[in-house]
């Protein structure tokens, strides 16, 4: 992807946050974007693609995690988080108003995101879970499959306000409550004395 | 207040409720219900008015069924967690003999009835749910910084995944063993150490029979 689109995916992003992008005629979003008319056409024929793009561009910064940690030789609890905090860091999208607004008016491709996002998760948390095992941070007896599955299903919930008011539940918190559930649930004694001790010295931060 | 008709309605509502379970919702015409239960048509609609106002009758029976459970099981003197193992139980029996073909049945000939069902199910539980880590906290064994609006609604989502008929047929797994996983994460979330040691004490003389 060219640095420019980056950059203006980017700025796309942040917009997303404040303003219904839906609700911009192509110009105004240009003249919010800082770009003219062309620039824009370069990169994306329509609101659709740049849409489209947009969420592509997430689910990227998403993997780049872990293409740009080494985890190795990590413990698999440090992994989560390390993936947690990157996870508040960076996700601009996963705020439950811009998610209700894309599922709104870009059903499909939104559907799209989450179905290839959550396979991917569900493919990292399997070999987080088998390495936590193999590490003894987690209980050897866990059905792998079984507690992924859960873990994408609740994760899944978290961005239906239904079942979780925004007003009432931020989602930095319904983040972490649902990352610090998921390691007690897995953990053996030693992993969460291992928990524990890093949640202490980490400042969450969220 | 029990009365010799009360309790002969009550048998029919089980009795049926097994048929249905057995045989699904659609195939299963009130002469066939009249017919394996033994009793003549004109009995049966002396009780309810229509296959629908029988299933309507099955959930509410259920419901107090659930409630009745509650409070025979709250007044004895048990922990947060023995109430939670108690309370798997019940459900783990309940859970053997559901599956998502019924769910789907529900959904698709009784839409109205079937949200209802779910929606007082769901309240409930919520509620329960919420009340149990409020004790667990007082007694000591459930961490303090616990948000139990929060967890309860988690415990919810989690039981309203499992009835979602594709969460099970992608993975080959049966409701029991996604209960007992479910279940048994939940205790660990919540617990801290002494609940978890008390927890691991309790665990083996747990049989769910799944």
């Amino acid at each position: 992807m060219e640095e420019e689109f980056k950059s203006i995916l980017e700025r796309a992003r942040n917009l997303s946050k404040q303003v219904s992008l839906r609700s911009l005629s192509v110009d105004e979003l240009c003249i919010k974007l800082g770009i003219n008319r062309s620039t824009l056409l370069k990169y994306s024929k329509t609101k659709r693609d740049l849409v489209e793009s947009l969420l592509f561009y997430e689910r990227e910064s998403f993997q780049s995690i872990f293409v740009e940690n080494d985890f190795c030789d990590t413990n698999a609890i440090d992994i989560l988080f390390i993936v947690s905090r990157e996870v508040c860091k960076r996700f601009t999208l996963v705020t439950p108003s811009v998610t209700f607004d894309l599922q709104k008016y870009y059903p499909a491709i939104y559907r799209n995101h989450v179905e290839e996002r959550s396979q991917y998760i569900f493919e990292k948390i399997k070999i987080n879970l088998e390495k936590g095992i193999r590490q003894g941070m987690y209980r050897s007896d866990l059905s792998v499959e079984l507690v992924a599955r859960l873990y994408i299903s609740r994760l899944l919930d978290l961005h239906n306000p239904e079942y979780f008011p925004p007003e009432r539940f931020s989602f930095p918190m319904l983040f972490e409550v649902m990352f610090e559930n998921f390691v007690r649930s897995v953990a053996t004694p030693e992993g969460l004395v291992f928990f524990e001790n890093r949640k202490n010295e980490i400042d969450f931060a969220l | 207040m029990s009365t010799a008709r009360d309790d002969k309605f009550f048998e029919i509502l089980t009795q049926a409720k097994g048929l249905f379970l057995e045989y699904g919702l659609r195939s299963l015409s009130m002469d066939d219900i009249s017919r394996k239960l033994a009793i003549s048509k004109k009995t049966l609609y002396q009780y309810v008015d229509s296959k629908e106002d029988l299933i309507s009758k099955i959930f509410e029976h259920s419901q107090s069924e659930t409630q009745e459970f509650y409070d025979r099981v709250c007044p004895k003197d048990l922990n947060a967690i023995d109430i939670l193992l108690e309370a798997s139980k019940f459900v783990s029996k309940e859970m053997l003999r559901f599956n998502p073909v019924i769910t789907f049945d529900m959904m698709k000939y009784y839409p109205v009835l079937f949200n209802n069902f779910i929606e007082m199910k769901r309240d409930l539980i919520h509620r329960k749910i919420k009340d149990n880590i409020l004790q667990g906290i007082n007694e000591g064994i459930y961490r303090e910084n616990l948000n139990p609006e929060l967890i309860s609604q988690i415990y919810v989502n989690n039981l309203v995944s499992m009835h979602q008929a594709d969460f099970l047929a992608k993975s080959h797994l049966t409701f029991a063993m996604v209960f007992e996983v479910m279940f048994e994460n939940h205790i660990r979330a919540i617990a801290n150490r002494q609940g978890l040691d008390y927890f691991e004490s309790k665990r083996d003389s747990l049989d769910f029979q799944l």
